[in-house]
Order: structure tokens, then C-alpha cells, then sequence
């Protein structure tokens, strides 16, 4: 048995006890179909909501690309303190857009000569604006500060953005 | 007809070293999918890092556990929070060896099932595994996939009594990995 499913059962159980008490009193049903319904809703919101989309969202902190790599590269269990789940907004040039097989992109931040980056998995939104950007572009954007992918194969260090979008292309 | 062969022998051997160099992504795509009696729960992740040389075989994936993105928002925190534990193990791995390498041409269109022999790590919990796997090569492209099940008993994720009917034991995990030469 499902504890969701038996405290939904055991509210019914209450309600209708309560319904059949209170039977005479019409203010009082009014009152608890009421209460029923919120209660309801309320769960329901509670267990379907989703990620809000970022577009309107404020961020939490404002930087720019390479401070955020250096800080995490300086010591990465500070930084995550400071920055881990927080929505972030970067400031830093295109270093290059990939897609995946699925046609999703990600844009990277960072300076070219360098292996480090700013990755910015981008939200399913910004699909077409994403796919579009040329390197070498000044363009602020924010996302989820999702960690930090310590470089362990030689391949640089780079701070994971998810379902970043576009706020300013210079 | 000696300065032809000179040339055909330099492209055979451009031929074979443009694939001994190491093939990485950093946009590889981790997906899971759980099947339960009330609900079925999938995730995306991707930022998924991957390397493999082709010489060797040898190859390795590291993914940040706070990248998986749910559909819904309280399935992503329970997640992080209770199940995975995301903020004291930040990371799943996968180091291990190609058992088959040998059998790959990297150079010539085709699909080859591969066996990946290796440690993988989640939650903490390192264990030796055989994932199955394919390499794609066509048009010079390769790209690396797997689907594989992971036990959640395997990697002490204990699912509490209250989700025992939202949630699968077993864990259907799916890799796309498009590969491109390490600059």
C-alpha cells in the first residue's frame, strides 16, 4: 500500500464523516467543501509543479564568466557554497555553440586559449537564438549553477549552467 | 610509379593516426528512466563528460549528479536530496576499458557492439561492471551509446517505504555520446 494513496483515503474517510455530522448545518458543508478543495489543489500544485522558466526569473548573483571559473578552480567546495543551485548570470564571450544528436545546444563561455569554460546547457526555449550565436559574441546569460566538473582528464575544468537563457547579445 | 606508392603509403598512415588521437565530449546526454505501478519518472542530463582512446580502449565518463533534470520540480529536489545525496556525492564515474577494442575499426563506417569492463561509481559506491554498448562510425563521425540497468540496491540508494510504489527498483539508464578528436 501507497502511504500517498492512505493519507488520501484517510482525509476522504474524514471528510465524509464530517459530512454526514454536520449534515443540518448548511455553513459549515459550505466550509469544508471548501477546505476539501483548497486542500486538493494545493497538493495537486504542490506535485505536478515544475522548473520555473528562467527567462523570468531573478537571478541571485551577477559575474562574469571568468571569475566564476577561477573561483571554482581556486577552491571548488568554497564556490560551490557560494554559488551551488543559486541562479547565476554570466557575462563572457562565445567560445563555441554544440548541439547534441537531439539538436540541443550548449553554448560555452571562455576564453579561447584557454581548456576552461562556462558550459550553459541551454533551456529548450532558446533552441533557435542558441544555434545562431557566432564566437567571438559578448552575451550575458543565466541559468542554474549546477556544479563543477573538475578536470580529470585532461580535458579542462568547466562550471555546468542548466536551462540557461539569453539575456543580453552585445 | 615509386613516388605513387611514396604517396598512397603516407596517406594509409595519415589514414590510421587520425584515429589513434583520444575522442572526448563534453555535451554527452545520461538519461534514466524509472517504470513503477503509480508513475514513470524520467531525467535528462546534458553535460555528460566522456573520453576514449581508441588505442587502448580505455574510457571514461564523470557526470554531475545536480545536472539530471525532471520534469517536475519535487521530484528533482527528492532526488538530490534523499535519494542520490547529490551535495555529498556530487558525481557518477565510469573508468574502465573497452574488453573488445580490437574489433572496432574507427575508420570505417559501420556499428560495433562493444563491452565496457570497468568501475562505476554513484552515491559513493564504487562497483566493478560489463556495460554494453555500441560505437557508430559513419562519415568519420562516431558517436558512443549505451543502455544499461542499474540496481539502486547495488549503489545504497534506499527508496523510503512512502515512494515504494513511485519508484523502480531498477534504473534503465541511457548514454548518446557524440565523439569529436581531443584539439
Amino acid at each position: 500500500m501507497n502511504s500517498f494513496l492512505l493519507i488520501g483515503l484517510l482525509g476522504l474517510a474524514v471528510f465524509i464523516f464530517l459530512l454526514i455530522f454536520f449534515r443540518r448545518n448548511k455553513f459549515i458543508l459550505v466550509l469544508l467543501f471548501l477546505a476539501a478543495g483548497t486542500g486538493a489543489w494545493i497538493g495537486y500544485k504542490a506535485y505536478t509543479r515544475t522548473n520555473k522558466s528562467l527567462s523570468f526569473v531573478k537571478p541571485d548573483i551577477q559575474l562574469s564568466a571568468s571569475g566564476l571559473v577561477e573561483e571554482y578552480e581556486k577552491n571548488d567546495s568554497v564556490a560551490n557554497k557560494k554559488y551551488l543551485g543559486k541562479i547565476l548570470e554570466v557575462t563572457g564571450l562565445v567560445k563555441e555553440v554544440t548541439n547534441d544528436e537531439g539538436g540541443f545546444p550548449t553554448v560555452v563561455l571562455g576564453e579561447a586559449g584557454k581548456l576552461s569554460s562556462v558550459r550553459c546547457s541551454m533551456d529548450s526555449s532558446q533552441r533557435q537564438d542558441a544555434s545562431r550565436l557566432v564566437a567571438g559574441t559578448s552575451i550575458t546569460i543565466r541559468g542554474a549553477c549546477t556544479g563543477f566538473n573538475k578536470d580529470e582528464m585532461g580535458l579542462g575544468s568547466d562550471v555546468i549552467l542548466n536551462r540557461s537563457v539569453i539575456v543580453e547579445k552585445k | 610509379m615509386k613516388k605513387i606508392g611514396l604517396i598512397l603509403a603516407f596517406c594509409s598512415i595519415t589514414a590510421i593516426t587520425a584515429h589513434t588521437q583520444k575522442l572526448y565530449t563534453k555535451s554527452g546526454k545520461i538519461s534514466f528512466f524509472s517504470s513503477a505501478p503509480l508513475e514513470n519518472i524520467s531525467a535528462v542530463n546534458r553535460s555528460a563528460v566522456a573520453l576514449l582512446d581508441p588505442v587502448t580502449g580505455e574510457l571514461q565518463f564523470s557526470v554531475l549528479m545536480k545536472g539530471f533534470e525532471f520534469k517536475k520540480a519535487l521530484m528533482q529536489e527528492h532526488f538530490n536530496k534523499n535519494f542520490v545525496e547529490s551535495d555529498k556525492y556530487p558525481r557518477a564515474e565510469f573508468k574502465g576499458q573497452l574488453s573488445n577494442n580490437s574489433l572496432v575499426n574507427y575508420s570505417q563506417d559501420g556499428s560495433y557492439k562493444v563491452n565496457a569492463k570497468g568501475k562505476l561509481t554513484i552515491h559513493g559506491v564504487t562497483r566493478d561492471v560489463v556495460i554494453p554498448g555500441t560505437i557508430t562510425v559513419k562519415n568519420g563521425k562516431i558517436t558512443a551509446g549505451s543502455v544499461f540497468n542499474v540496481l539502486l540496491s547495488d549503489y545504497k540508494v534506499t527508496v523510503p517505504k512512502m515512494y515504494i510504489d513511485n519508484i523502480s527498483k531498477s534504473i534503465r539508464v541511457t548514454v548518446e555520446t557524440s565523439l569529436e578528436p581531443v584539439k
